[in-house]
């Protein structure tokens, strides 16, 4: 997934800095939409979501688990209220490229753990969500925050980095508990 | 004689409480926090009625430290307070948090928009943290 995601942000950071037709806001910002941030942010953690419900399916080791019991309730609470938001603005998220991307590759990473069981799975997840959270982190903070128009959605960026930077640490720790 | 007091030192723990009671030889119970190894006048405070005195009609003070947007408020000066002080968290977020001793001393899970309290014990300086958000940290001093 680290790849794809990487992709994806590169995607997103070309489109910012030197193609505008891809992403443009406006010839004069060529950063993201807020209708396509919403989106990117949605389908972050939504991707997060997906793989800590399979992980709490798939591993029975108690800290991946209450990392992942962690990941379902911070994201879900973090998606709820900017959906709420998009509701209020009365703003639609729009897919896009990094979307897409985003989501191919995480499906291709579900395959992939699909595969494995018992450590080695708890392994391949806490890696997986030690790069994720490190490569979106950095999407969240470079690209989507300095890129978002709106006050509110910018505010509810940075409130939500602060938790991401969170699940950061906290996978870093349990990654190093699963080695 | 000894018998009798072989028989009142196991009582506690055979479940023989309620005998001890009648025979108006209730035991005590000493918290941990009162004994202190290497000073000789430490047991005979703990033991002393007075000090038990003192300890039972100061009610402790409670501190609150209120969580919001992923930070503890107390931070970075930390709470001051007293040995046998509460410090309570208040959280505001969607999020749940957790309170974490980084020694050791305690682990709480507080959920979101609930509270959980600790008693401070110990004298000394106690830095925390959330489990589930390591960013988050906090600190705790306590005086005698």
């Amino acid at each position: 997934m680290f790849r794809h995601i990487s992709a994806a942000v590169a995607v997103l950071a070309v489109s910012a800095f030197s193609h505008p037709g891809v992403l443009a806001r406006s010839s004069t910002n060529a950063g993201p939409t807020d209708p396509q941030i919403a989106h990117i942010a949605y389908t972050a953690g939504q991707i997060d979501i997906e793989a800590a419900e399979m992980a709490l399916k798939m591993s029975k080791n108690k800290d991946v688990r209450a990392f992942a019991e962690s990941m379902v309730k911070d994201h879900k609470a973090v998606n709820k209220l900017a959906l709420d938001l998009c509701k209020r603005l009365g703003v639609t998220p729009e897919d896009n490229d990094t979307s897409k991307s985003l989501a191919k590759g995480a499906a291709a990473k579900r395959a992939e753990l699909a595969k494995l069981s018992g450590a080695a799975f708890d392994k391949a997840y806490m890696e997986n969500e030690v790069a994720y959270h490190k490569t979106v982190n950095g999407a969240v903070e470079t690209v989507l925050i300095p890129s978002s128009s709106n006050a509110e959605l910018k505010a509810l960026l940075q409130q939500g980095l602060k938790i991401f930077q969170g699940h950061q640490q906290h996978a870093e720790h349990t990654a190093s508990l699963v080695k | 004689m000894w018998i009798l007091a072989t028989a009142i030192a196991l009582a506690p723990a055979l479940g023989f409480t309620s005998i001890l009671q009648a025979a108006g030889l209730r035991p005590r119970r000493i918290p941990p926090y009162e004994l202190t190894r290497g000073d000789p006048a430490a047991p005979l405070r703990s033991f002393g009625l007075a000090s038990h005195r003192s300890l039972a009609t100061q009610k402790p003070k409670v501190h609150t430290v209120v969580i919001d947007k992923a930070a503890f408020s107390d931070t970075p000066a930390g709470v001051k307070i007293s040995a046998g002080d509460i410090v309570e968290w208040v959280n505001l977020d969607i999020f749940d948090h957790t309170t974490t001793s980084k020694a050791g001393g305690w682990d709480v899970v507080i959920p979101a928009g609930k509270k959980a309290r600790v008693t401070m014990k110990t004298a000394g300086t106690f830095d925390y943290f959330c489990k589930y958000h390591p960013n988050m940290t906090g600190r705790v001093a306590v005086v005698k």
